[in-house]
């Protein structure tokens, strides 16, 4: 009894420092029930979807363009390959880069990669794929032309400006405007 | 005795002509608020705004703008079909009308040109590119914050409205908030003495991680395009298969989406910091990661050409509240955050103070806002500013990505001799997106 006696005060003590923290991190109200939910739902999406990125973007450039020439690797290891070779890629990194560009699920990941590899090859890989493109994918490669501001696009692109699909013309317009903007 | 029914009599044309009469004199009984009567704006005064996107976050800016007596909600615009049911309930209810038209395409949104300015409070993703569109379509912008995925997008942002003469507020509304003004006026009359150090208080990291994740979510069934228009929501971000979540606001933390910790409080506390160091046209030349290169705690130690430094950091604000900021000088140091109490070093004790209203800084950036569209005065966080701030930021994220110490020159928005962070400046957008 007085073991007990003297626990209790303790017991107090440790309820009246844990209660309010207890009830703070309880969500109270509906919304908070549910945003609760919604961010344990989440975490666990999070922890167990097969898509995940570590490794890949730890690779550097000749692991990468093998993911890339790889006929069994995944769209996601695919996708993230190029976004790593943004950051490391060099010229050897363009030839694998070019031919996904006609993929329409990877080709923005294709210039995601290409954008920023300053060797000229990049120039020439986006300016090759302007004839074998239509539509988005097009214009996609178009706008990639302009961000690069390649000069040697000038005559390609100046001819798509007057071609028949009015979205491909205006995109060639704007990367014209860019290639001669200062 | 005439008997064709189709013939009218005298008295019958007499009462059709009183019936149009009276129907032609009806519209000439105006209500008094149309007239400006009764407190009322008169319509010639009102701003005409509409929404892009508008989720929690955009709920309570659009609180904001409703609350302005000459603002009036003309229509919703969101990819989002629940979306846009509540706030055209939002809008018409405080109007009292049915007027709020809903849009999932921006097109039609922007052809209307009967509005004046826009809210846009979607996805990080898409703020500078439906930010410098709108822009193009004749209209004003308040934009949610962070403003930019990039170094390269925020600098297009102020290039296109410096361009184009619209007025833009970024939603970093603390710039109005009556603690953090006070903090500024103390920093520019000189009671903090030389300011030699300010502090930012970033994302903390068991909230906000600074480093973005590239994973994707499990894929789920799309749903039909008029409840949730995928293609529209992930916009110039790059594909990823479809899963609910991103769309019920769990977007953030994932690099194609979102600026991590740096960018999520450091667009508010960096933008203070700048503010306070007039360096609304400049950002500093230095970034210097310290850490772990875990969550939390985190630095950026960062430097101005003129030798101010900047630390941005996610610990050590306690008691002050969220968005932080700590400026200190050769007579002394504040401090305040979100709870509007104002610390000071003893020997400024004098200026300590607390403040009820910092929960208002929303509504005076918003009021900030509308005087601009107005006077066509720029408002304090406009776009070159925030276009600044943004690239500070970015310029920290990217030094604590690579965990390495850069050296940034702020004319031409260059990493000096750091490959991989200058790659990381831009990234391509997804067809047919373009920035211009």
């Amino acid at each position: 009894m007085k073991i007990t006696r003297n626990i209790l005060p303790a017991i107090a003590i440790l309820l009246a420092g844990v209660a309010p923290l207890a009830i703070a991190q309880t969500p109270r109200t509906p919304a908070q029930q549910r945003r609760a939910a919604m961010a344990a739902k989440e975490a666990e999406a999070r922890a167990a979807t097969p898509y995940k990125s570590a490794e890949i973007m730890s690779l550097g450039t000749p692991k990468l363009v093998e993911i890339l020439k790889d006929a069994n690797a995944t769209e996601f290891a695919k996708a993230k390959a190029c976004q790593r070779l943004a950051v490391v890629g060099d010229k050897t990194a363009v030839p694998a880069l070019a031919t996904l560009l006609a993929n329409p699920k990877l080709s923005h990941y294709a210039r995601f990669g290409l954008e920023p590899i300053s060797d000229p090859s990049a120039n020439a890989a986006l300016r090759d794929a302007l004839g074998d493109l239509k539509g988005n994918l097009l214009i996609g490669v178009i706008n990639s032309i302009g961000r690069r501001k390649d000069p040697e696009a000038l005559d390609a692109l100046a001819k798509l400006m007057h071609g028949d699909d009015h979205d491909v013309a205006e995109a060639a317009r704007a990367a014209l405007g860019r290639v001669r903007s200062p | 005795m005439p008997t064709n029914k189709n013939l009218v009599s005298r008295r019958t044309v007499l009462k059709a002509a009183l019936k149009a009469s009276a129907a032609a004199v009806a519209p000439m009984i105006v209500p008094s608020s149309a007239l400006g009567l009764a407190g009322a704006v008169p319509p010639s005064d009102r701003i005409t705004v509409a929404g892009l996107g508008i989720g929690g976050r955009g709920e309570r800016d659009l609180g904001s703008f409703l609350s302005q007596k000459d603002v009036q909600f003309m229509a919703i615009c969101d990819v989002r079909n629940e979306r846009r049911e509540a706030i055209k309930s939002m809008a018409d209810k405080h109007h009292g009308n049915r007027d709020c038209a809903m849009y999932s395409d921006m097109y039609e949104l922007w052809d209307r040109k009967d509005i004046d300015a826009v809210l846009i409070a979607t996805g990080d993703r898409w703020h500078t590119l439906l930010s410098i569109l709108t822009a193009k379509s004749g209209k004003d912008v308040y934009c949610e914050k962070p403003c930019s995925m990039t170094i390269g997008q925020s600098r297009a942002l102020a290039d296109n409205y410096q361009r184009l003469g619209r007025i833009y507020q970024a939603g970093t509304q603390r710039r109005n908030g009556s603690n953090f003004k006070y903090l500024f006026d103390m920093a520019e009359s000189g009671k903090l003495g030389k300011l030699h150090t300010l502090h930012a208080n970033v994302g903390p990291g068991d909230r906000w991680p600074p480093k973005t994740s590239h994973d994707w979510l499990p894929a789920e069934p799309l749903p039909p395009k008029q409840v949730v228009d995928w293609d529209r929501w992930l916009g110039p971000s790059p594909w990823r298969p479809y899963n609910s979540l991103y769309v019920a606001r769990y977007w953030r933390g994932y690099f194609d989406f979102h600026g991590g910790g740096i960018l999520e409080w450091g667009s508010h506390t960096v933008d203070l910091c700048q503010f306070a160091a007039g360096a609304d046209e400049t950002t500093p030349i230095e970034f210097d990661p310290h850490g772990d290169q875990g969550d939390t705690p985190y630095s950026i130690h960062c430097k101005y050409a003129n030798g101010l430094k900047l630390v941005m950091r996610d610990k050590g604000f306690d008691g002050l509240g969220s968005c932080a900021v700590r400026f200190e000088g050769e007579e002394g140091w504040a401090q305040t955050g979100d709870r509007g109490i104002v610390e000071t070093s003893d020997s400024l004790s004098a200026y300590r103070k607390e403040f009820s209203d910092s929960r208002q800084a929303t509504t005076y950036h918003v009021r900030d806002f509308l005087d601009s569209v107005k006077s066509r005065k720029q408002p304090r966080a406009n776009a070159l500013a925030a276009a600044q701030t943004h690239i500070g930021c970015h310029a920290a994220y990217i030094a604590f990505q690579l965990g390495r110490k850069l050296k940034f020159d702020p004319a031409t928005d260059t990493f000096i001799g750091d490959d991989e962070a200058n790659n990381m400046r831009s990234r391509a957008m997804r067809e047919p997106w373009r920035l211009t």
